[in-house]
């Protein structure tokens, strides 16, 4: 093989102009297009261009230059969850086998299904919202990290519905509703529902990643799917504990990939949101031809006047402070079940470890009013 | 546990999910909700159209990856390329890669935008699954393109291509129209409109050919990318019924979505007809038989009868598109050989072989209305080239040099006057969609009047670096210099040698 075609020589060794160092980048660099988007919204923000920078009030140099840690691209995303997903369907079918449902400590039991089964109403909002991310997001880079994030999530809310539709036995579809009960009307859950709502009408689509995953979702699930699992153990409850660590896979890397966006947007000096064409080679693009003829022109629409750092600290001070209050309640429903777990050490531990380095390689302060 | 059946189950993992908000309003999560007109009364009742769990999606999606990837890493290590019958092929694939891919990306924003959307859980789950479906066909195809861009032209800028290109602004422009719609016009239009009625015809064709040429990697992209097409068609089909029996008051409203991207999806699959029946020098299908195939007998002539029963008549100027198809590639082909030289994939010199099978298979109009055409460029391949920038529709910015179907010598071209201002359209197809919106489509990008606003810069090289590639990259293929290394690429491989057996 190796003496034919040695003269056979490419005309170029980079498949593109831009630069690409693998496949994950071959793929996904340039693949939103940036200018020239041919009609203006009908309904959502009519005065508004496909993409456009104004969907978010902070401002990058470079949308492009955004990368996953993990070079997720869909072959290597379906990969990955295929092995997720033969792992808990094996889980599963073990714990059949092995009957191990019927030797859960009752008390855990109970807890376990009022707790872990209204999540799956948690994650699948967040899903939702991470839809409007996926469209109004700025390049490929980014939205593709929150596609294959959103749907992890579904994949979550499927899980923990299989695990209850499992572990309740012949009353799984009641375990569901019941579940669904608490979720609308326990008080425990009403804060954290509430936070739920008020990301799901979230407008700006960096805010809305900096409510899910610099919030709540650092806080929620650590004590979810990491700190419960000992406890979990105890209670004769080995299932559970196994699902939570692959769960928490998922998780670690959409903190990952969030974590460093927050550092890209948050230590970008940039105070023109237009700044990014230059970035694409569009810097002599004297702007669209149409604008201010038959259509308003974008950059009459005045610019942020707060810094990124300073964006992100009123968001980051509002929905950490949030996310605590929706956390907290959630300690009635171990109490009320038994279950010895205190929450405050838990939501600090996850400021401590996760939200304040990241904050602080971010630059960004906040101000946590509970 | 007393095991629950599949579709129980189902509905267990995927429904319910959702719940009435207490705390905010719910036309605050639904903004778009009530802005089309579209009544929704009892959702819950609607079935999911393709029953797939996130861990079947997963499991049954990374098999088909391993599946083409291994036949891509097998196609790229032997230099399948230089292995199909004739390079021009790819010239065809060029098309397909700047155009139609781009398209699979904008489908898949548009599909996250329509499941946030719409809260109609059984909608969402498979309007999700699409929309990552739909960011899957723009990766692998951009894999092939990217293997081809490495020893072929034209590729090598193919985002900037699409951003910029006269010739993009045909797919570019019917995404963006989809995706400024309201959620549930984007729906009709790209689940129903264009996955049930077209999708067979853009794939099917498209895929056997390659086969028949011997592109196996071309031909394993169109099988892989049309195994996730039935989920899809299935998403347009239980939607397209949803709307339909939710409330009467749908159905006008309904009606006019389909009129309008009947057509809309029509025009944009001008270039398919070309594929189907220029540049494969074996051809699986023609276009006339294709669109008789998948078009007529399939949906005009089959789903629209069992649509009358809800008051849904066939799509406006359907008549017309039967009419056009024994004009549609020629006249798409002649459009693209006006415009070579401007146009990163190349049209090429026809074959003895390709005039018989044209003649053969379009008897009543190829040789009498298009071969003179073509046999023009016997002396000169660049004899046909039309001086000057194309006037073109503005609705589906095709070139307007259609001829009327009914009276070929003559054109179609209409003309409409709106906002003081003359407006040309194509078609009496484009002319209806044009005045139903008026306002919408003078928002239309015509890359013509940025380059003679100067957008482009002042030189033909500032505009060819616009575009993405260089003048050496367009015009016609066997004059070409991937022609030229097409065979080079052959003689190292040995395949220009005959082996006589005696």
């Amino acid at each position: 093989m190796t003496m034919q075609a040695r003269n056979l020589q490419p005309i170029r060794q980079q498949p593109w102009d831009w630069a690409t160092k693998n496949e994950y980048e071959e793929v996904t660099l340039r693949e939103q297009p940036y200018i020239h988007g041919h009609y203006r919204n009908k309904y959502y923000k009519p005065d508004y261009d496909i993409y456009d920078p104004r969907y978010t009030r902070v401002r990058v140099r470079d949308w492009e230059a955004f990368r996953d840690p993990k070079k997720l691209w869909y072959q290597t995303y379906v990969m990955t969850r295929k092995k997720m997903a033969d792992e808990v369907e094996a889980l599963f079918e073990r714990a059949g086998k092995l009957a191990i449902y019927e030797r859960v400590d009752p008390a855990w039991r109970k807890f376990s299904l009022a707790f872990y089964t209204p999540l799956r109403h948690y994650e699948y909002a967040g899903a939702v919202q991470l839809q409007h991310v996926v469209r109004y997001a700025m390049g490929c880079p980014i939205e593709q990290a929150a596609t294959y994030t959103a749907f992890d999530k579904q994949g979550r809310a499927q899980w923990l519905s299989t695990w209850a539709l499992e572990f309740a036995g012949g009353e799984g579809l009641q375990a569901l509703q019941h579940a669904r009960q608490l979720w609308l009307e326990d008080e425990s859950y009403d804060k954290l529902r509430s936070y739920m709502e008020h990301v799901l009408v979230t407008d700006d689509w960096v805010e809305v990643l900096v409510a899910l995953h610099l919030a709540i979702e650092p806080i929620l699930d650590r004590l979810a799917y990491e700190q419960l699992n000992a406890i979990s153990i105890e209670h004769g409850d080995p299932v559970l504990a196994e699902l939570a660590l692959i769960c928490s896979e998922q998780v670690q890397w959409q903190e990952n990939w969030t974590a460093s966006l927050f550092q890209l947007i948050a230590t970008d000096p940039t105070t023109s949101r237009w700044d990014y064409l230059k970035s694409l080679g569009y810097e002599d693009w004297p702007g669209d031809y149409r604008w201010g003829r038959t259509l308003s022109n974008p950059k009459s629409t005045p610019e942020e006047t707060l810094t990124n750092q300073e964006i992100m600290s009123q968001w980051a001070s509002k929905w950490i402070s949030r996310a605590i209050q929706a956390v907290t309640p959630l300690q009635s429903l171990l109490d009320r079940h038994g279950i010895s777990c205190a929450v405050e050490p838990v939501m600090e531990r996850a400021m401590a470890s996760y939200i304040l380095p990241t904050l602080e390689k971010c630059g960004i302060d906040v101000k946590i009013s509970v | 546990m007393a095991k629950l059946n599949v579709s129980t189950r189902y509905k267990a993992l995927t429904r319910d999910l959702m719940w009435d908000p207490k705390d905010v309003n719910i036309k605050e999560i639904y903004p778009l909700i009530e802005a089309e007109g579209i009544h929704i009364r009892d959702p819950k009742r609607w079935e999911d159209p393709f029953r797939m769990t996130f861990n079947q999606y997963v499991k049954i999606q990374s098999e088909k990856e391993h599946l083409h990837h291994a036949i891509r890493g097998a196609f790229e290590a032997n230099h399948g390329h230089a292995r199909i019958v004739d390079s021009r092929w790819f010239e065809g694939v060029k098309a397909f890669a700047v155009a139609v891919q781009p398209a699979e990306y904008a489908a898949h924003r548009l599909m996250a935008y329509i499941g946030r959307n719409i809260p109609i859980e059984a909608i969402r789950f498979a309007t999700f699954n699409q929309a990552v479906d739909e960011l899957r066909h723009a990766q692998i195809e951009i894999k092939h393109y990217a293997h081809m861009s490495r020893y072929y032209d034209g590729l090598h800028a193919y985002s900037k291509t699409n951003e910029n290109l006269w010739f993009n602004t045909v797919p570019k422009s019917f995404f963006d129209d989809a995706l400024t719609s309201g959620p549930f016009e984007a729906l009709i239009a790209i689940s129903f409109s264009f996955e049930y009625v077209f999708t067979n015809i853009l794939f099917l064709p498209f895929a056997s050919s390659a086969a028949a040429v011997g592109d196996e990697h071309f031909a394993s992209v169109g099988k892989s990318v049309q195994s996730d097409e039935s989920r899809h068609m299935a998403l347009g089909m239980a939607a397209l019924k949803m709307l339909l029996e939710e409330d009467d008051r749908n159905i006008p409203i309904v009606q006019r979505w389909l009129d309008k991207w009947f057509w809309r999806c029509y025009r944009v699959f001008a270039v398919i007809s070309t594929l189907v029946d220029y540049y494969p020098r074996i051809r699986a299908i023609s276009w006339k038989k294709a669109f008789e195939m998948y078009v007529e007998d399939q949906v005009l002539n089959g789903l629209f009868k069992d649509l009358f029963k809800y008051g849904i008549r066939p799509p406006r100027h359907f008549e017309d598109s039967m009419k056009e198809k024994e004009h549609y590639s020629h006249a798409t082909m002649r459009i693209l050989d006006h415009y070579k030289h401007a146009n990163y994939f190349r049209g090429f010199r026809l074959q003895p072989d390709d005039y018989d099978w044209l003649s053969r298979e379009y008897p009543n109009t190829f040789e009498r209305y298009y071969a003179p055409f073509f046999r023009k460029m016997d002396d000169h391949v660049m004899a046909v080239a039309s001086p000057g920038l194309p006037a073109v529709c503005a609705v589906c910015q095709i070139p307007c040099e259609y001829p009327n179907p009914d009276r070929p010598q003559e054109s179609w071209t209409q003309y409409v006057e709106y906002n003081g201002k003359t407006h040309m359209l194509c078609s009496p197809g484009c002319r209806d969609i044009f005045l139903a919106e008026p306002e919408k489509y003078m928002q239309w990008w015509w890359p013509a009047e940025s380059y003679l606003s100067g957008e482009f810069g002042s030189s033909l090289e500032d505009m060819f670096e616009y575009f993405g590639f260089t003048p050496e990259e367009a015009n016609e293929h066997y004059s070409s210099r991937d022609y030229h290394r097409w065979i080079r690429y052959r003689e190292e491989l040995g395949l220009d040698k005959r082996f006589e057996t005696v």
